[in-house]
């Protein structure tokens, strides 16, 4: 009786919480790592057109070899048709039942966990479940032939897996080793793929085509999608809840704080996740 | 004796000349670095300040961060191609609003401070502007923000902040300019008096 219960409202709560991810994809908790040398990184360069830049401001770090005379471009016409929304007004009313969850399902989960958990005991399971990616971010590394990269990340996973006890502590950022965040879609990146159209996904927030067919071989290398000894949906969605909360309870409310105020959320959303994955694909 | 004191002597010279121009540097402009680090101390001392109420901190945090930001080339990154078709009039007002709407959104984010500390990692300068990487370090993990600054007169101000990635003055780029795209220039100024109500309604 009780644990049908329990599962029943679990998964209830999680389905819905997944929403968690339409902010998570943007919130400073959960793996974030430093970018210590790299200003590609930061300031990835002209090639892609999702975060194609103000024309008229010379900007030396989005783009080196500007030229600064080059006053009358037709650039701003041309960005706005560059960036692929064709599903804008679905994407819209998917942004719009995200938002919805994220306030009167999500958020209020999330801050109960936090009254609950102290901050160590969050920061700990974040870390564990970021340490189980360990394996398909080493793949990612060498996928992107980044050897530096996965020596990297392998160095981390053994680490954090054993000094580290099972990933709760995050021994290896300390010595140099940052968490890299690849995935598949980087991958795809790397190679050429390019974004194709903006998606909001519901209740797991922004994509784009190329990261949403990343986020499949993503799934498949996650142990976790395995308790159950198979491959199961239902394993993947509970993990995606239970993290999306975990991240969110360690989150001082960037979407309500920073996202909600803007003039358009939708469109800060969307330059957001293009540029931060523009970002992370130039890395 | 003489002969070895006359030789110490240049020696000596030499000695005081780089101490005075060691300290002569030291009076000489600021890197970006200085500049930066100089306000986000400030700031951080301001924060950490408990004789003061939230509402005296935010007021005094508003007015160092503003003495270090450059609004106007902010403004103009920003509104790129609209900015130079927008008249005078039109131009100062939305510099006045967009101040406004970044003091909103992000002055009282820092009422969430909690004894984060901030790493000055690299600093690179092209001409006049300049790339200071930081990183923010919290409970859970670093935040990478870079400031990018441009240098007037022999100070650097700040006109874009880039976050994880993200570049604030990108994304308002994007979003300001379709909004302008759909609704004209007047209609975004409109828009953001609402926000800026809004904003002024939550304290």
């Amino acid at each position: 009786m009780a644990r049908p219960t329990l599962f029943l409202i679990l998964s209830l709560s999680l389905t819905l919480t997944l929403a968690g991810c339409a902010s998570s994809q943007k919130q400073t908790g959960g793996e974030s790592s430093p970018v210590y040398n790299d200003v590609a990184s930061t300031s990835p360069s002209q090639d892609e057109l999702a975060a194609a830049g103000p024309d008229d401001f010379e900007d030396p770090f989005e783009d080196p070899f500007e030229d600064p005379f080059a006053e009358e471009g037709g650039q701003q016409a041309d960005e706005l048709a560059s960036i692929s929304d064709p599903l804008e007004p679905v994407n819209r009313a998917f942004f719009y039942v995200n938002d919805k969850a994220y306030f009167y399902v999500l958020k209020p989960i999330a801050r109960g966990w936090r009254a609950i958990a102290p901050e160590p005991v969050r920061v700990g399971i974040g870390n564990v479940f970021s340490n189980l990616m360990g394996p398909l971010r080493i793949l990612n590394a060498i996928l992107q032939l980044d050897l530096e990269g996965a020596a990297g990340e392998f160095a981390r996973f053994t680490l954090n897996s054993t000094c580290g006890l099972l990933g709760w502590f995050d021994l290896a950022s300390e010595r140099g080793y940052p968490n890299d965040k690849e995935d598949f879609g980087q991958t795809l990146g790397y190679w050429g793929v390019g974004t194709g159209p903006y998606l909001v996904l519901p209740f797991l927030g922004p994509s784009t085509l190329r990261d949403g067919v990343g986020m499949v071989g993503d799934f498949y290398l996650d142990p976790v999608n395995y308790t159950d000894d198979e491959l199961s949906l239902e394993d993947a969605a509970i993990k995606v809840g239970v993290e999306a909360i975990n991240t969110l309870s360690l989150d001082k409310d960037t979407y309500e704080g920073v996202i909600k105020e803007s003039v358009d959320p939708y469109l800060f959303m969307r330059n957001a996740y293009l540029q931060r994955r523009k970002a992370q694909v130039m890395k | 004796m003489t002969l070895r004191k006359t030789k110490a002597y240049p020696q000596l010279l030499l000695c005081i000349f780089i101490i005075l121009l060691s300290a002569a540097s030291s009076f000489s402009a600021p890197t970006p670095t200085d500049a930066l680090k100089s306000t986000i101390d400030k700031v951080l001392v301001i924060l950490k300040d408990e004789t003061k109420s939230p509402q005296e901190r935010k007021a005094v945090v508003v007015e160092t961060v503003r003495e270090r930001f450059d609004f106007k080339s902010m403004s103009q990154f920003v509104l790129s191609k609209n900015w130079r078709e927008a008249n005078d009039a039109q131009r100062s007002l939305f510099i006045d609003k967009f101040g406004k709407i970044l003091e909103n959104t992000y002055a009282g984010r820092l009422q969430e401070y909690s004894g984060e500390t901030v790493k000055y990692l690299d600093e690179k300068i092209r001409g006049d502007k300049a790339l200071v990487d930081t990183a923010v370090a919290t409970a859970g993990n670093d935040i990478p923000i870079s400031y990018k600054l441009r240098s007037e007169g022999d100070d650097w101000f700040i006109y874009d902040v880039v976050i994880e990635g993200i570049s604030l003055a990108r994304n308002y780029n994007a979003t300001y300019n379709e909004v302008i795209h759909k609704e004209g220039f007047d209609g975004l100024l409109k828009l953001m008096d609402e926000r800026i109500q809004n904003g002024d309604l939550k304290e």
